[in-house]
């Protein structure tokens, strides 16, 4: 094997171990946990849909804390300002002057939980999917680029909808995956409970830093190179052309999603060891790429058909 | 090959190069499955038809034999040195060769209609979605990192893989013992034969005076071709002789002996009596028969002139 290689093979072996050290803190939940993964290696951004107290802050901050990046977190509320988020001009004085000095605001991390962001309004959600999507915040005419790799992961919650600020369909498609976070199963919820009410030192079970930014950015560079076979590719864009055919869905998916049914499908292609990518892996990531993206009309809705349904029927036509 | 997989393959890097080789290899191996199927599918519809051609006593609307151009007697003369007895050939195995020929050509293009690189991938179900996706890297001219490890890969895995997959051994064997049979069953055919051809026709059908002919070329009955048996002349060869009875002459003791006894019952005399021969085999005797009867007459001519 060759020196490339062999280092692919490290860094493939490290990303095993990312996977191995938050399975020490979170039960279950591989999915969800891949998800995150490709979402970071893809160097995109997810919208996690989960219940309360399923222990999305508690993911989110194991990843980070194994990858070495800084973590911090936005709890989002109708009277949340814009910079309150990106962060503001403030004065400050030093040796008897005054000057303005911008104060970043949390988005400046690695990786930023924007815990239930549609209780923010729509200017905050703009200002903050703005800074997600261009990676730079500008503030008084000064442009700051936000930190490298950058992750951002907002939360909805399902229910208690009132006083919410639903995400437009145009801001949603900005989040390249929505993940779903559900109910463990028995077996899984009673390992939580004894994780974390058992004995010990403390309640959260210590895990090891076993990936560095800079091998982050190496593999987010290393996953747009997986080549992918041109039949893969094209089916893959047939199924999100699908999506604006079919009969049961209103609105479908644009062409964004295309680039990200690819792009994700190289990253969990990679994060398996695979130098390629195999429909296999489209077909895992069409759920989570397109969910948030396709409006399904009334005759879905009468036929009791959700969207994943949809989505599922139309990876059987394409 | 594209015009892509045909250019300078010396700039290229290593593992791409090898790639574009075992592509190339793939294909050479689809190639020899398609005219292994062909072949051995030509033979059995040759054999096939020939058998039912000459079951049926021949090709309608075709004579029995067909000759052969004189150009090609004379190819088969100059290069090989071989010179033909007849110059004619069986239409039944012509008609079998040709289908043959068709059936050749009709299946090579056939079999390799679909991709043959493609036919691998699908005898290899492991190697399918790697290998597609080289073969659209190389042609994409992708030198990345993940590109060259995936070619390492398709390689090593090549290795491993066989393109015996595409030879379905069972249906190769099936249809060599089906050319078996047809074989043993054209050879009985031709010992025992039977034939259609004579059923339904008049007596003396195949006969020149009957209006048709037999366009059978194999072997046939000895007492048809020539014909009822029948009384033919035996010949007639004979011969006069003139025996004296005084008993000398032929020198043979037992015929002396009978010439004593006949003079000895009273019959003889000074008489001469003519005895007649009728035919002889050995020459021996008869060389003796002509000069007894010189003798004869030269005895006869002396006594007259006595």
């Amino acid at each position: 094997m060759s020196e490339p290689t062999t280092d692919i093979d490290r860094l493939q072996q490290r990303l095993a171990g990312v996977r191995k050290e938050v399975g020490k803190r979170i039960v279950g939940q591989r999915e969800v946990l891949e998800g995150l993964l490709v979402c970071i290696l893809a160097d995109g951004n997810a919208l996690l849909e989960s219940n309360p107290g399923l222990g999305k802050t508690t993911m989110v901050r194991t990843v980070a804390d194994v990858t070495d990046l800084d973590f911090s977190r936005v709890q989002n509320t109708p009277d949340l300002m814009p910079s309150d988020i990106t962060g503001t001009e403030i004065i400050r004085e030093a040796g008897g002057e005054r000057e303005f000095v911008f104060e970043r605001g949390p988005i400046f991390a690695n990786v930023v939980l924007a815990d239930e962001i549609n209780r923010a309004t729509p200017k905050t959600q703009a200002a903050l999917l703005e800074a997600m999507q261009e990676k730079q915040v500008t503030a008084a005419g000064e442009t700051y680029d936000l930190p490298r790799p950058f992750f951002v992961l907002a939360t909805q919650n399902p229910i208690d909808q009132e006083g919410t600020y639903p995400l437009p369909e145009a801001q949603t498609d900005r989040f390249l995956l929505k993940l779903v976070l559900d109910y463990p199963s028995y077996e899984e919820e009673r390992d939580i409970v004894n994780l974390y009410t058992g004995g010990g030192s403390g309640s959260t079970p210590p895990v090891e830093k076993v990936l560095t930014r800079e091998e982050i950015k190496e593999i987010q560079s290393l996953v747009r190179e997986v080549p992918i076979a041109d039949d893969v590719r094209d089916r893959a864009i047939r199924l999100v052309r699908a999506t604006r055919e079919a009969e049961t869905v209103e609105f479908g998916a644009s062409p964004r999603a295309s680039m990200g049914l690819v792009l994700t499908a190289k990253a969990r292609a990679f994060m398996r060891g695979r130098n390629h990518v195999s429909w296999e892996d489209v077909e895992a990531m069409a759920a989570p790429v397109l969910r948030h993206r396709i409006l399904l009309d009334f005759r879905a809705e009468r036929e009791g058909l959700s969207t994943d349904d949809v989505i599922a029927e139309l990876v059987d036509e394409v | 090959m594209s015009t892509t997989e045909s250019t300078d393959d010396t700039d290229r890097p290593t593992e791409e190069r090898k790639i574009r080789r075992a592509i190339t290899q793939i294909r050479r191996e689809g190639w020899k499955v398609a005219i292994i199927y062909a072949v051995i599918d030509a033979a059995l519809a040759t054999l096939a038809v020939n058998l039912v051609a000459t079951f049926l006593g021949g090709v309608p609307r075709l004579p029995a034999r067909l000759p052969i151009p004189p150009a090609i007697l004379r190819t088969l003369r100059e290069t090989a040195g071989v010179t033909l007895a007849e110059p004619s050939v069986s239409s039944a195995a012509v008609v079998g060769v040709a289908v043959g020929l068709l059936v050749f050509a009709v299946e090579v293009a056939w079999r390799v209609r679909r991709p043959l690189v493609e036919q691998f991938e699908a005898a290899n179900p492991a190697l399918q979605e790697s290998l597609r996706t080289a073969r659209d890297a190389v042609r994409q001219d992708q030198h990345s990192r993940m590109a060259r490890r995936l070619y390492e890969s398709v390689l090593a895995d090549l290795k491993r893989a066989s393109s015996v997959g595409l030879l379905d051994v069972r249906r190769v064997v099936v249809t060599v013992l089906l050319i078996t049979v047809v074989s043993i069953a054209t050879v009985q055919l031709a010992v025992v034969d039977i034939s259609l051809a004579g059923l339904g026709d008049t007596p003396d059908a195949g006969t020149p005076g009957g209006g048709t002919q037999s366009e059978y070329t194999g072997l046939q009955d000895g007492s048809s071709i020539l014909g009822e048996p029948e009384d033919v002349p035996e010949g007639s060869e004979e011969l006069d002789a003139t025996i004296d009875t005084s008993g000398s002459g032929s020198g043979d003791g037992s015929e002396a002996e009978s010439a004593a006894a006949y003079e000895d019952s009273g019959f003889g005399g000074s008489e001469t009596v003519e005895s007649q021969r009728a035919g002889f085999t050995e020459r021996e005797q008869l060389e003796d028969a002509e000069l007894i009867r010189e003798y004869n007459l030269r005895i006869r001519e002396e006594t007259d002139n006595e």
